[in-house]
C-alpha cells in the first residue's frame, strides 16, 4: 500500500514554492520571456545515455515520447525570433532513480540570445546566489578538473592508465568498461563520476567548461581547438546542477550527430531513435546565436533546505506518486 | 534477479557462490554517459565487505535466503538450540553464529533465524528487550541528571552500562541494536 502523505513536510512544499518564485522574479526583471513548450512529443531526444518513457495518445497511432529536456521545442521558438526565453516545466528520464534522481523531475531552462556561454554562466551564477546564499563561483576546465582529483590527462588516457587509475583509487572498474569496444568517453564518464563529482563545489559553486569535443551533444566545438566543445556543466556540493551549451547552429552538424548518436545505440543494442525533423529544418531556418542551460531546480531545492534526499522536496516521488 | 532499478539498502543478493546483504546503494549518472550503480555488499556468512559497480540494467542473483521466525529453547555446550512453533523443527547454531546475540536471549524469546539454503546462518532478536540486573554497585539517590553510569551485569551475563540511580534486581529495558541501556522496566 502506497502512504497516502506527501513525500515532503509542508513546510518544504512553502518553501520550494517560494524559491520557485524567485526564479520567475529574477527571470521576470531581466526581461526574459517565459515560455511553455510541449511535454509529449513526436521526437524523442537522441543521446545514447537517455531514455525517454513513451506514451500512446490514441490507438493506432505512433507512439510519443516524453520529453527528456523542453530543448527541442526552445530552440524552435529562438529560430521563430522569440529572444530570450526560460521556462521551469517537469522532464522525464528512464530509469533514473536515486538519492538526486526522480524519473519526472523539475528543469529551469533558459536560452541567451546574442550570449556565449561565458556571459551565461555569471547569469547562473546571479541566479545561485538569489537562491541559494552562495559565494563567487569556481570555473576549471574539464582537464584540469582531471588533473587535480586524478592526475589524468582526459585527452590523452590510454587503457593502462585508466586501470592504474582504478587501481590507485581501489576502484575495479565494472565489467562494460573492461570490454574492447567501449569508448574512452566511458572511463572518462565513469571516473568523472566516481572521482571527481564528489568532490566539486564544497565550499562555493563551481563550473566545469571546456568538455572534449567527444562529449559535445549539442554544443558548438572550440573554433580555435577542435579538442574542446563550448559545453560547461555546474556543481555545487558534490552535485551535479546544470549543464549548458554555446548552442550548435549548424543543421548539418546536428543531423550528423544525431546520425553518430544513433549509430552508437545501434552498436550497444539500443532502439535506434526517429530524428525531429521539424527541429533540423529551424535549424536550418536559423538559430540565433545564443547560450542555454537547464538547471534541475528540485536539487537547488535540496541545497537551500538542506536536504540530502530528493524525496524530501517533491510532494509525490516516485515511490508515493 | 535483482534489476538495478530494483537496487536498495536491505536486498539480499547471491555472488560469486556467496550472499550478500546490500549496505549502500548510489545511483550515478555523469553528465551524458553511462548510468551505473554503486553498491557496498556486506557477507552474510563471511561479514566480509564488497564494493561493486553495475550498469544500469544489469542484473545480480538474488539469495536463497529467508527469515524464519523461532522460538529460543535453550543453550547447552555452546549450541543453541531453536524451534519453529508451527512446523516444531529445530535447529542448532553455534555461538559464532549468534554473534553477540547471546547477551539478549533468555528462553522462549522470539527471533528470526536466517536460512541460506536450508542451513540456519544467523539470528535477529528483537530491537528491545527487558532483562534483570543481577549484579551493580548500590544506586545513588537523587542523582538523576548527570550523565555520569556504572556497569550492570545482566541475567545472561552481558554487562551494560546503566545510569547511577539505577539498583540491582531491577528489570532495565535495553536496545540489542546499539546494546544500550534505554529506562527502568515498567512492571
Amino acid at each position: 500500500m502506497v502512504s497516502w502523505r506527501p513525500g515532503c513536510s509542508v513546510d518544504n512544499l512553502r518553501k520550494r514554492t517560494e524559491l520557485l518564485q524567485k526564479v520567475r522574479t529574477f527571470f521576470q526583471d531581466r526581461g526574459v520571456l517565459e515560455v511553455e513548450t510541449p511535454s509529449i512529443a513526436r521526437c524523442p531526444s537522441i543521446d545514447l545515455h537517455l531514455e525517454s518513457q513513451t506514451v500512446n495518445p490514441a490507438i493506432n497511432t505512433p507512439v510519443r515520447y516524453l520529453i527528456t529536456s523542453p530543448e527541442y521545442h526552445m530552440k524552435r521558438l529562438l529560430c521563430a525570433g522569440s529572444g530570450s526565453i526560460f521556462q521551469v516545466c517537469k522532464a522525464f528520464r528512464q530509469d533514473e532513480t536515486g538519492q538526486r534522481h526522480n524519473p519526472e523531475f523539475t528543469m529551469i531552462e533558459w536560452y541567451r540570445v546574442d550570449w556565449d556561454h561565458w556571459r551565461l554562466m555569471e547569469e547562473v551564477e546571479a541566479l545561485l546566489q538569489a537562491l541559494l546564499d552562495c559565494g563567487k563561483a569556481d570555473r576549471f576546465s574539464y582537464g584540469e578538473a582531471f588533473q587535480i582529483y586524478t592526475g589524468q590527462d582526459p585527452f590523452n588516457l590510454t587503457p593502462a592508465a585508466f586501470r592504474n587509475c582504478c587501481a590507485v583509487n581501489s576502484l575495479s572498474p565494472p565489467t562494460y568498461l573492461m570490454e574492447d569496444t567501449v569508448s574512452r568517453d566511458e572511463w572518462l564518464n565513469f571516473l568523472f563520476g566516481v572521482l571527481i563529482e564528489p568532490h566539486l563545489g564544497q565550499h562555493r559553486p563551481v563550473f566545469i567548461t571546456d568538455y572534449p569535443a567527444s562529449q559535445a551533444t549539442l554544443s558548438r566545438i572550440n573554433p580555435e581547438n577542435e579538442q574542446l566543445s563550448e559545453r560547461f556543466e555546474l556543481f555545487y556540493k558534490g552535485m551535479e546542477l546544470g549543464n549548458g551549451f554555446h548552442e550548435l547552429k549548424d543543421a548539418k552538424e546536428q543531423a550528423t550527430r544525431f546520425e553518430w548518436e544513433n549509430r552508437l545505440r545501434a552498436e550497444a543494442g539500443k532502439a535506434v531513435l526517429p530524428v525531429d525533423e521539424a527541429f533540423l529544418e529551424a535549424l536550418d531556418y536559423g538559430l540565433p546565436d545564443c547560450a542555454g542551460i537547464a538547471l534541475g531546480f528540485d536539487r537547488i531545492v535540496m541545497l537551500a533546505l538542506g536536504q540530502t534526499s530528493i524525496d524530501d522536496v517533491l510532494t509525490f516521488p516516485w515511490n508515493r506518486a | 534477479m535483482y534489476e538495478t532499478s530494483e537496487f536498495r539498502k536491505g536486498l539480499r543478493v547471491e555472488i560469486d557462490g556467496q550472499p550478500y546483504i546490500m549496505v549502500d546503494n548510489q545511483f550515478v549518472k555523469p553528465g551524458k554517459g553511462q548510468a551505473f550503480n554503486r553498491v557496498r555488499l556486506k557477507g552474510l556468512l563471511s561479514g566480509n565487505v564488497l564494493d561493486r559497480t553495475y550498469k544500469s540494467g544489469e542484473k545480480v542473483d538474488k539469495a536463497d535466503i529467508s527469515d524464519q521466525s523461532m522460538q529460543f529453547l535453550y543453550e547447552g555446550e555452546g549450541i543453541y538450540h531453536f524451534m519453529d512453533n508451527n512446523t516444531y523443527e529445530q535447529v542448532e547454531m553455534t555461538k559464532e553464529q549468534i554473534d553477540d546475540n547471546w547477551k539478549w536471549l533468555v528462553e522462549e524469546m522470539a527471533v528470526d533465524v536466517l536460512i541460506y539454503k536450508g542451513q540456519p546462518v544467523s539470528i535477529t532478536v528483537p530491537n528491545f528487550t527487558v532483562l534483570e540486573i543481577v549484579h551493580c554497585e548500590p544506586g545513588m539517590k537523587g542523582d538523576t541528571a548527570t550523565s555520569a553510569s556504572k556497569p550492570a551485569t545482566l541475567s545472561t551475563g552481558a554487562i551494560v552500562n546503566v545510569p547511577l540511580f539505577v539498583n540491582q534486581n531491577e528489570k532495565i529495558k535495553i536496545d540489542t541494536r546499539t546494546g544500550e541501556y534505554v529506562e527502568r522496566a515498567k512492571e
